[in-house]
């Protein structure tokens, strides 16, 4: 199994069955236990090689963001909403891109009006999202309605590419990366009892996480996930937030969770003794599972680590496979040094 | 002066950090306590045992605003990003200090001085340092600074940095060394990270289920010169005991049994209505099958600054009303 | 019998604020013992009424808090100020009529606003900001110390009127006027014979996104959860897809929901001549199904909505034709859905 793989599968928040299956289908070869719970969650549970207790759960979202079909149009043009909330994807960037619509994957593309069209003062206003529709051909709204209907929803349509110096392109590595990492982490063992969850609707409000943190008597979270890299483009450095190729990016806080001291501490030294490329994820913003799993139900100790992502939340997220390793090279040797 | 709080005003603690003043609160509660216990998120919960089987949870968070460090620039000077609300005209040209000891000054450029622009990246933390490796030599990224400890009284008023919460663990501790009679089992947690949105109670009440909480924390005054159209509370007014604040609708026969308490002891009272701001109260209520919840607010001026200033008679008062309640629940 | 009319009439006009709704509780809770097997108020005053033994856990759930403002300061004229509890619609407020509920029983009021012979030109261009509103009982500051507290709600009054067409506008349709749709739904289903245990709740603490209804089904522990709340109804300035006809039962889809029960009643709507209209929320609902669906295991939900113009005022407009095919469609769809419980298609 490859990242690619994992990218390609459609799993809009809300949505997640396709990349569910796979999930599901992947993990089974390698867990002890494999299970979901009424929200769609997933959790594949590793039974430790020195003698079962409380488990240490790892956590990724396998949901991505994309769009929801609000309604159709006479005109057969499609009116919609970004999944989560209006601000989850920049309307900016979504000009001009294609879509997969639906359960039969219609193509669909956010189009506007040609820029021969526009006046001046139009080309400098930003569009946004009520102002955009997606097409997908249809020439009238009985037409339109034969492929797609309210209610479905829409994922960006973009390949993943591998390109530059060890780099790849794709959409949803937010955080198809934990995703991918986690599969991984179950092909190995460990001393301890491992659960691996994979959460659903995290980019609606952390929903699917606040299900799961009350599934398990884990004390211990590390979740894994894809964070923004500013590092490019003219970036004064301390809004760059963390870098490509500079390793795993380990959180000391965000707007959902402050890092359990003890437990980042750990990482770290762990990273530093088996020389794996870490750094700070330099700034304090954005929210991720961690805020519904270190209160829910009982305290827990939790970090993040984050795998940098440039243009994240965009068809062309891009990453570099020596961090996307690092993310993995370190959950993989904490937990190896768990007893 | 108070000792108790002073004790408790000069300790570090910001959310996330709050080690040592859990430290320093231990020592203090243990005489009054059977058992101390602590969880993953470092909540200190110090429990009084009792013979009826109810369970008391009072809840005063121990952390206090500060900033974190997010990066060094190449002239030494910290980048950082706000831990709790700390608005950024509090902040200007204000000493603040370390959990090592390392003490800083607040910087901001001087075309940025309009501190109505609330943008906190317009500020730094200047710490002496001239080039990155020394600044990173003294602090690590992910340490946080909190205004340096200052307390100064004003006849019968005190004013400082970490009044919100000191104040309200001071509360507690002076409420249990009042208490003579308790049937029942009182849970005094002492939470962490409420700052930063109730993180602390939100476990805490999940893990122990009480049958009742009550949150003791400072709450905002209108009694400046001017005065706030909407807040009819006031400094030496005694004890406020909440209705509703941004995060809870107080429980109303909880409300009753306070201010019954506060009548039957002789407490002065008033009742307070907060606009925006929340307390721990509304992460307990809303717990499992939900909880009925009250607080005891300690009026305030100047809160979220580092000259946070209470009436040492109202926190009496508090204390005073608090026990006479648990006693009498 | 369930007297539609006048059940609402009685409803909306109890006073029940967010966090102080026990009055309004205690008269729900008596309106449903009729139909079910047992009535609670809880500890947050929710009221939960449970008819049926056996079968699966069918929570509905309705709120009945209402909007409303609180008393925060007694000024030096008698005059009280005020804060909002609930998002109340402040361009409302100038002119209105209020209730200030004391403990020693109702005080009617006026809020207070300037005679448009000393409007200025710039006065009438903006809103008067709620802090600039005042609410005006009659009585001197001494007097009404005596008689008022910081800390009182304060219900805004509106009468209930008949208009045409089956149409009626009222203060608090939202949301008592889907308890009203879950009371006619019990009374529908003493007369089925479902397998089911139907948990009707009436949630506090909804406008302030206090949860009311996420305590509840902690204690009630449902397998699945059917919100009733209100939609927008179109009227002028209302967008092509946040507003719907009055006459239609709206049902809504997107992550919230789950898919299988969006399905289900929409197929017994069909299949029954309910007419629907779909409402797609790509993220929270706003309303109890945001709380309800991760509890425990979580908890598949649907949201089923009534459509009423000019929300959150004390002339909200609703079709009762609309509210009675709502409690139609949900009996219909309990019993359907208790019958295909054992072997129901989840995916």
């Amino acid at each position: 199994m490859v990242l690619s793989e994992l990218t390609a599968i459609p799993g809009v928040s809300g949505n997640e069955r396709k990349i569910r299956e796979k999930i599901i289908s992947e993990a089974r070869e390698y867990a002890h236990e494999v299970k979901t719970d009424k929200i769609g969650n997933v959790y594949a549970y590793k039974k430790g090689t020195a003698g079962s207790g409380a488990p240490v759960l790892l956590c990724a979202h396998m949901d991505e963001v994309g769009f929801i079909v609000k309604g159709v149009r006479d005109d057969g043009l499609i009116a919609y909403e970004p999944v989560g909330s209006m601000s989850s994807i920049d309307a900016r960037i979504v000009v001009s891109k294609p879509v997969k619509v639906g359960e039969n994957a219609v193509n669909g593309i956010i189009g506007a009006k040609a820029i021969h069209l526009q006046s001046p003062d139009e080309r400098t206003q930003p569009l946004t999202h009520d102002k955009l529709f997606i097409d997908i051909g249809a020439k009238d709204k009985q037409s339109a309605e034969k492929l797609i209907k309210p209610g479905d929803f829409a994922a960006f349509d973009e390949a993943c590419e591998e390109f530059g110096d060890g780099l790849v392109k794709s959409k949803a590595l937010d955080d198809r990366v934990g995703v991918y990492n986690l599969l991984r982490i179950l092909q190995n063992e460990y001393p301890v009892d491992v659960v691996c969850a994979f959460t659903v609707q995290e980019e609606c409000g952390l929903f699917g996480a606040r299900v799961a943190a009350r599934q398990y008597n884990a004390d211990t979270v590390i979740v894994l996930e894809g964070t923004s890299a500013n590092d490019i483009g003219d970036v004064p450095e301390h809004f760059r937030v963390c870098s490509l190729n500079e390793g795993v990016a380990i959180s000391f806080m965000d707007n959902s969770s402050i890092a359990n001291v003890p437990l980042r501490s750990k990482l770290i030294s762990v990273a530093e003794a088996s020389g794996i490329r870490w750094q700070h994820k330099a700034y304090v913003a954005g929210g991720n599972d961690a805020g519904a799993l270190q209160t829910i139900g009982g305290a827990r100790a939790v970090c993040v680590l984050s795998v940098p992502c440039r243009y994240i939340h965009s068809p062309v997220s891009v990453a570099a496979f020596s961090d996307i390793d690092a993310q993995f090279a370190l959950a993989d040797a904490f937990l190896k040094s768990c007893n | 002066m108070n000792d108790i709080l002073f004790k408790l005003l000069t300790a570090y603690g910001p959310s996330g950090r709050e080690n040592q003043v859990s430290a320093i609160i231990e020592e203090l509660v243990r005489p009054y306590v059977d058992e101390i216990q602590t969880d993953a998120l470092l909540n200190l919960i110090a429990i009084k045992r009792g013979t009826s089987g109810k369970r008391v949870m009072l809840a005063a968070h121990m952390d206090q605003i500060g900033y974190v460090v997010v990066s060094a620039d190449e002239k030494g000077f910290l980048r950082v990003a706000m831990v709790g609300g700390v608005p950024r005209a509090n902040s200007i040209y204000r000493q603040v200090v370390f959990e090592n000891g390392v003490c800083g000054v607040v910087g901001t450029e001087l075309q940025d001085v309009d501190a109505s622009d609330t943008a906190l990246k317009k500020i730094f933390i200047d710490i002496g340092a001239k080039s990155r490796e020394e600044a990173l030599s003294m602090v690590n990224i992910g340490d946080m600074a909190v205004f340096k400890p200052s307390v100064c009284a004003h006849k019968n008023r005190v004013s400082s940095p970490a009044m919100d919460n000191r104040a309200g663990c001071a509360l507690i501790i002076m409420a249990l060394k009042l208490l003579t009679d308790c049937p029942h089992d009182v849970y005094c947690v002492f939470t962490s990270q409420e700052e930063v949105g109730l993180r602390g109670a939100t476990a805490a009440a999940h893990g122990i289920n009480p049958d009742i909480g009550i949150a003791l924390d400072v709450t905002s005054v209108g009694d400046t010169p001017k005065g706030v159209r909407n807040s009819a509370v006031a400094l030496g007014e005694g004890i406020a005991v909440k209705i509703m604040d941004s995060s809870v609708i107080c429980t109303p026969w909880i409300v009753e049994k306070l201010e019954a308490a506060a009548e039957k002891c002789g407490a002065k009272h008033q009742r307070e209505v907060l606009e925006a701001g929340g307390t721990d109260a509304g992460a307990i209520q809303k717990t499992r099958m939900g909880v009925p919840s009250g607080v005891l607010s300690i009026p305030c001026r100047y809160i979220h600054s580092a000259s946070e200033m209470i009436d040492l008679d109202d926190l009496e008062a508090g204390a005073k009303l608090l026990s006479t309640f648990l006693a009498d629940y | 019998m369930v007297e539609l009319f006048e059940f609402l009439r009685d409803v909306t006009a109890i006073p029940g604020l967010p966090g102080m709704e026990k009055p309004v509780a205690e008269f729900i809770a008596k309106a449903f013992e009729p139909y079910v097997d047992d009535v609670a108020i809880d500890a947050r005053n929710s009221v939960i009424a449970t008819a049926g033994n056996f079968g699966p856990r069918i929570m509905l759930c309705a709120h009945l808090d209402e909007i409303g403002l609180i008393v925060t300061k007694i000024e030096d004229d008698g005059c009280l100020r005020v804060a909002r509890n609930g998002g109340v619609d402040p361009r409302i407020l100038p002119a209105a009529e209020v209730s200030v509920i004391t403990k020693g029983g109702p005080l009617f009021g006026v809020i207070g606003a300037k005679p448009p012979h000393l409007l200025t030109p710039a006065d009438v261009k903006k809103q008067p900001p709620l802090h600039d509103l005042y609410v005006d009982i009659g009585f001197s500051k001494e007097e009404a110390q005596k008689r008022v507290r910081i800390g009182d709600p304060v219900a805004l009054r509106g009468k209930i009127t008949k208009l045409a067409d089956g149409r009626v506008a009222s203060k608090t349709l939202d949301d008592r006027a889907c308890v009203a749709v879950m009371l006619m739904c019990a009374e529908l289903l003493k007369q089925m014979n479902v397998r089911a245990i139907v948990q009707f709740v009436a949630s506090s603490q909804e406008e302030i996104g206090g949860g009311g209804s996420r305590t509840a089904a902690n204690r009630t522990s449902p397998d699945i959860a059917v919100a009733l709340d209100v939609a927008h109804g179109k009227s002028p300035g209302t967008g092509d897809y946040e507003a719907f006809p009055l006459d239609q039962v709206v049902l809504t889809r997107g992550p919230v929901i789950h898919p299988a029960l969006f399905d289900r009643m929409k197929k017994t709507a069909d299949e029954n001549g309910v007419s629907c209209a779909v409402e797609i929320s790509g993220g929270l609902t706003h309303t109890d199904a945001d709380q309800i669906f991760t509890v425990n295991e979580g908890i598949p939900a649907i949201l089923l909505s009534v459509p009423v113009r000019y929300m959150h005022t004390t002339v909200e407009l609703i079709d009762l034709k609309t509210m009675k095919e709502a409690a139609r469609l949900l009996a219909l769809f309990i019993g359907d859905i208790s019958r295909e419980w054992e072997g129901f298609a989840w995916c």
